[in-house]
């Protein structure tokens, strides 16, 4: 009985029952795409770096100083530096995870004169012995460098045929051997062949948007008097970040005058530094949700409230035939859930279409049924709600307005 | 003035065809004034519409002062309307968000008139019904009478050809019932015709000529004189 | 008849309230949005040589072994040192240009001023030519210097400024690193947006500070740019790394005729292929390709896939708006229908009605369009303060773009005329006779 007189009412009202059935489903479609893209790329920026970020401080060092001695500055810097009470260690290294400046090159299971090689392009650390303490890496097979297999670069030079020990993560294993404990293989890459003493559960990239951001090394190989220096600071603890700066940065100036810190960073700092595209397209994706809700609902509310003026008189009548006020307010929830039902038989394949479309043309991830039936269902039951106000001023309206001739 | 021959109107849904007028034909000289009587669903709403050039008819012919009606595009039905037909409605009409200066207005910024020309129609129009003091006024601050009164104004400030009054009086006690007719009943005497649907018998047989409607045709025709003699 | 339909749709609106305001604040938020994500795109896909009088071209060349890639910066969009000094100095009348980026503890005579970091650009002479920079004093360093070499150093006004104050800035020293360069030129500060002629990094951000390249194997240069290689080779001092097939330099070339432009071609494909034979250039291809600058705009994809996405949903988002305000303007029509068989029985014909209802909703679009570009406004600060935390994205992507004073109104009230078409022409097409009776 309901469902037959939303139809009749519907059919009636064909252009804006049609219109509220497309705009629904344009709704479910557009939201589900939004809800899954945000989900996404807050995945992407939650990406684990392996290392203990809320302990580490990085700081780019510039030297302008004459006759710049880079080992003797750097390695007095570390012991002064761990001399502070806020500082527990210290590294030289040529990179950190997701700053977004280093180095990489291409790696190889098999030396590059060979046939059949497998090649990833990797990140290559180039770090000091306190490395591995001071970012907290985790091993899963092997051990860290040891201080006599340390290569220093003056040394080496020319030597095209040296073996270093290096260290790689589970991920590169896993792209160059096909498994995760490798140690005592060799790796091929940049000149130098590498003996794998080590592997690490995770060390990021500097650049995490790569597509194998997980592809890294290190080899022990710090030397050197450019006046570009990096190292990472581990703090004894993650509270009172700022004091353990002003203590480190004053010490830095007292050590060797002659030189700028070029930048000093928290992790969450050089976060939202790298992810700052991200962050905008989220905060661009997340205000498109939020109007696109505010629109449409409010929108539907103005729309419902027309529909209850226009029908008045008829509502009117049926009161008067003996609808009682509850058989006009399931008349009204019955249509808005009939409306949304059409929408989402429409709205969901127009999702995934529209996901298709969207991957066809930028790099979206593939949406999953659930986004859409879950957004539908969501709509449902809001705009359930949503109709419930007008439908209780419908239902109110008196009988006696039938009878009325104007 | 008005001449219509054999006019027919169907009605046609996805069920039924309804005949709203059938073969009608009705000659109305110039200076008359005709009621249009008949009980509900005759099809006195359909004539009226179908004279007043507000709905097309399906066959037939219509010539009104000499224009004739079939075949003209909506462009100038509309110019016709607006220059040869003034409109009184029983729910009066006027645009509630217009002052009653503003409504009187109307018909004659559709004609082009230059704000001037207006000015002076819309106050000589107002004069004529007595409400010149009240043009500032919003319809919804008048009386019923009053507005039936603007809308008076507004029908005759383009000074139409015909009036096509729609129980006029239908929303009004009887005091102001009888101010408006004998504001209708002096606009005839000044020459303008005038055809009133009406089911008020007492109002029927103030005109000089009453027709009765009766499913879709003329069923009875008559002369004033003519119907007081069958009711004595 | 405009200002009277104008003068209805202002009273329609104040009659509805809030229905008008929800058809404002949806078209509002629909351009708004649309608006913003175009102008970011508008900002990206700018061509800042557009003005230029001779169009320059990006060198690339192709010399790798196929299936060597270097990395995932996609294949050679720059040049070895090598090659980019080969070319630069070739005996061809092009006007030739090869350059990199570096950064210096710069510090002025005056033992008060502590040292600042400046990025530098490391170019020879041909630069301020082939972007048009204008000088405001002095000039660019002589030849003599770009063959020899020589601490001249050119600065932007900005810089001069900051450096110097109110004093002359010429023939002032300043140290770079400590080495002491001499001011022969100041130019107006160039930011062309995006930088066009380095897109490796921080694009929005161009250099105040300019040294020549001749400088670069004595004083061996570092660079703040990219390095990418697709060859193996150890590095191990500054002499490997000018020798090395590392790919760390920007190279470009104008030429004022076509002769020039022949010249240099078949100069080029002499060189590609002795250092084919040569052995060094192991493509099984070598060749040069000169882009122009849109081309070179595509190629490094400075158009971010991200500000692309966002204008296609935006303009969805639009679409949706656009949709909500044809069901609102429907109801609000509709209940106005009596008023509007009245108008039709005193005469207003069917394009009179049409016009009325679409002045109203160009009316109510027009207003949206403001609202949304105040609206614009507001995102593009907030887009701003998230994007200048990254080092990729400085000032000006976040700018308004000129263009968006036209898009903005004509998107708007395009949206709200297209919203309203429907509406108008459905309620002009009604029967008069229908709503007549119904009061």
């Amino acid at each position: 009985m309901q469902i037959k007189n939303v139809f009749n009412t519907a059919r009636r009202n064909t252009s804006s029952t049609l219109l509220l059935i497309i705009q629904a489903a344009l709704t479910i479609a557009i939201l589900a795409n939004l809800v899954s893209m945000i989900n996404n790329r807050l995945d992407e920026m939650d990406r684990p770096s392996g290392i203990d970020e809320s302990v580490l401080l990085k700081i780019n060092l510039y030297h302008f100083g004459q006759d710049f001695r880079g080992d003797e500055v750097l390695n007095n810097d570390i012991e002064v530096l761990k001399q502070l009470p806020q500082v527990e260690s210290v590294t030289r290294t040529n990179q950190v995870p997701f700053d977004g400046s280093g180095s990489s090159g291409t790696f190889s299971n098999k030396p590059f004169e060979e046939e059949g090689g497998l090649r990833s392009q990797t990140a290559f650390y180039r770090v000091d012995e306190n490395f591995a303490e001071t970012m907290g890496l985790k091993f899963v097979a092997g051990r860290d460098i040891l201080i006599e297999e340390k290569t220093d670069l003056i040394e080496a030079q020319g030597d095209y045929e040296l073996h270093e020990a290096v260290v790689i993560t589970s991920q590169l294993a896993q792209a160059l051997f096909g498994r995760v404990d490798v140690v005592g293989e060799n790796v091929y890459g940049m000149g130098f062949t590498g003996r794998v003493v080590g592997v690490v559960e995770r060390l990021e990239t500097p650049w995490p948007k790569w597509m194998d951001a997980s592809r890294s090394l290190y080899w022990s190989r710090t030397a050197n008097n450019a006046p570009f220096q990096r190292i990472a600071v581990r703090l004894t603890d993650s509270a009172n970040v700022e004091e353990a700066i002003q203590a480190i940065e004053k010490t830095i100036y007292e050590t060797y005058p002659d030189r700028v810190i070029q930048r000093l960073e928290t992790y969450p700092q050089i976060r939202a530094r790298h992810f700052s595209i991200d962050s905008a397209l989220i905060f661009s994706l997340t205000l498109v949700l939020g109007m696109l809700i505010a629109v449409v609902s409010l929108g539907s509310i103005g729309m419902a409230t027309f529909n209850v003026e226009r029908r008045t008189k008829a509502i009117g009548t049926r009161r008067a035939i003996g609808a009682t006020k509850s058989d006009i307010v399931i008349e009204f929830l019955t249509e808005s859930g009939m409306i949304l039902l059409a929408a989402m038989v429409i709205g969901i394949p127009l999702a995934m279409l529209l996901n298709w479309q969207l991957m066809a043309m930028f790099s979206v991830e593939q949406l999953s049924w659930g986004y859409p039936v879950a957004v539908g269902i969501a709509l449902l039951v809001l705009s359930l709600i949503g109709i419930l106000y007008p439908a209780f001023k419908a239902s109110s309206i008196a009988p006696s307005i039938a009878t009325r001739t104007a | 003035m008005l001449k219509m021959n054999d006019i027919s109107k169907v009605y046609r849904t996805d069920m039924v065809e309804t005949n709203a007028l059938r073969h009608f034909s009705l000659d109305v000289e110039e200076g008359e004034f005709v009621t249009i009587t008949g009980p509900s669903g005759s099809g006195k709403t359909t004539f009226l519409n179908i004279a007043g050039l507000l709905e097309p008819f399906s066959s037939g012919a219509y010539e009104l002062n000499g224009i004739n009606i079939a075949g003209l595009n909506d462009n100038q039905l509309a110019k016709v309307r607006n220059e040869q037909i003034g409109f009184i409605f029983q729910g009066f009409n006027l645009i509630p968000d217009l002052n009653i200066y503003e409504n009187v207005e109307l018909p004659l910024r559709y004609r082009g008139f230059k704000s001037s020309e207006r000015k002076r129609r819309v106050e000589e129009a107002l004069e004529m019904v007595g409400l010149a003091a009240r043009a500032k006024h919003l319809p919804a601050q008048l009386s019923g009478g009053q507005q039936q009164r603007v809308a008076i104004a507004r029908a005759m400030a383009g000074k139409p050809a015909f009036l096509l009054a729609d129980e006029p009086t239908g929303n009004l006690d009887s005091i102001m019932a009888r101010q408006v007719m004998d504001m209708l009943e002096n606009i005839n005497e000044q020459g303008t015709t005038i055809i009133m649907v009406t089911h008020d018998p007492d109002l029927a047989r103030r005109a000089q000529r009453n027709i009765q409607i009766v499913d879709g045709q003329v069923s009875d025709h008559r002369t004033y004189a003519a119907l007081d003699m069958a009711e004595v | 008849m405009f200002f009277y339909y104008l003068d209805l749709a202002v009273r329609s609106i104040k009659r509805t309230p809030f229905v008008s305001g929800l058809m404002v604040l949806a078209l509002a938020a629909g351009v708004g949005l649309t608006i913003t994500m175009l102008s970011v795109y508008l900002q990206l896909s700018n061509n800042p040589a557009a003005g230029l009088k001779v169009q320059p071209y990006a060198v690339q060349l192709q010399t790798q072994p196929e299936g060597r890639e270097t990395g995932y910066w996609g294949a050679f969009r720059q040049v070895t040192y090598r090659d980019a000094y080969a070319l630069t100095h070739s005996d061809t009348d092009a006007t030739k240009l090869m350059m990199f980026k570096s950064s210096f503890a710069v510090k002025t005579e005056n033992p008060t001023t502590k040292p600042v970091m400046e990025t530098v650009r490391i170019t020879n002479g041909s630069f301020f030519k082939m972007w048009e920079m204008e000088f405001i004093a002095g000039s660019v360093w002589s030849d003599q210097v770009d063959k020899e070499g020589g601490f001249d150093l050119v600065i932007a006004e900005s810089l001069a400024t900051q450096l110097f104050g109110n004093k002359d800035a010429m023939n002032q020293i300043i140290n770079l690193d400590g080495k002491p360069y001499r001011v022969v030129g100041i130019v107006k500060d160039y930011h062309p947006m995006p930088k066009l002629y380095d897109l490796n990094n921080d694009i929005f951000v161009g250099e105040r500070m300019f040294i020549p390249i001749s400088l670069t194997p004595t004083e061996k240069f570092g660079t703040s740019g990219n390095n990418n290689s697709w060859k193996g080779e150890p590095i191990n001092t500054y002499e490997d790394r000018l020798a090395s097939e590392i790919l760390w330099l920007q190279q470009w070339v104008s030429f004022d005729n076509a002769q020039q432009k022949e010249q240099f071609t078949q100069w080029v494909e002499n060189y590609i292929a002795e250092q084919k034979l040569l052995g060094r250039f192991q493509s099984d291809d070598p060749k040069m390709f000169l882009r122009t600058p849109e081309e070179w705009l595509t190629i490094n994809d400075v158009v971010d896939e991200e500000s692309t996405l966002m204008v296609a949903i935006s303009a969805l988002f639009l679409v949706i708006c656009i949709i909500n305000t044809i069901g609102l303007l429907l109801g609000k029509f509709f209940k106005g229908a009596p008023a509007v068989g009245t108008r039709r029985a005193l005469g207003a014909s069917q394009a009179q009605i049409f016009s009325q209802h679409i002045v109203e909703v160009a009316l109510i679009g027009a207003v949206g369009a403001m609202l949304g570009l105040v609206f614009a406004f507001s995102i593009l600060n907030v887009l701003d303060a998230i994007l200048n935390t990254g080092s990729q994205l400085g000032y000006g992507l976040t700018e308004i773009h000129w263009t968006i004073w036209f898009y903005a109104p004509a998107i708007s009230i395009a949206a709200a005329v297209i919203a309203g078409i429907i509406p108008a022409w459905r309620i002009c097409r009604m029967p008069p006779s229908l709503y007549l009776k119904i009061q």
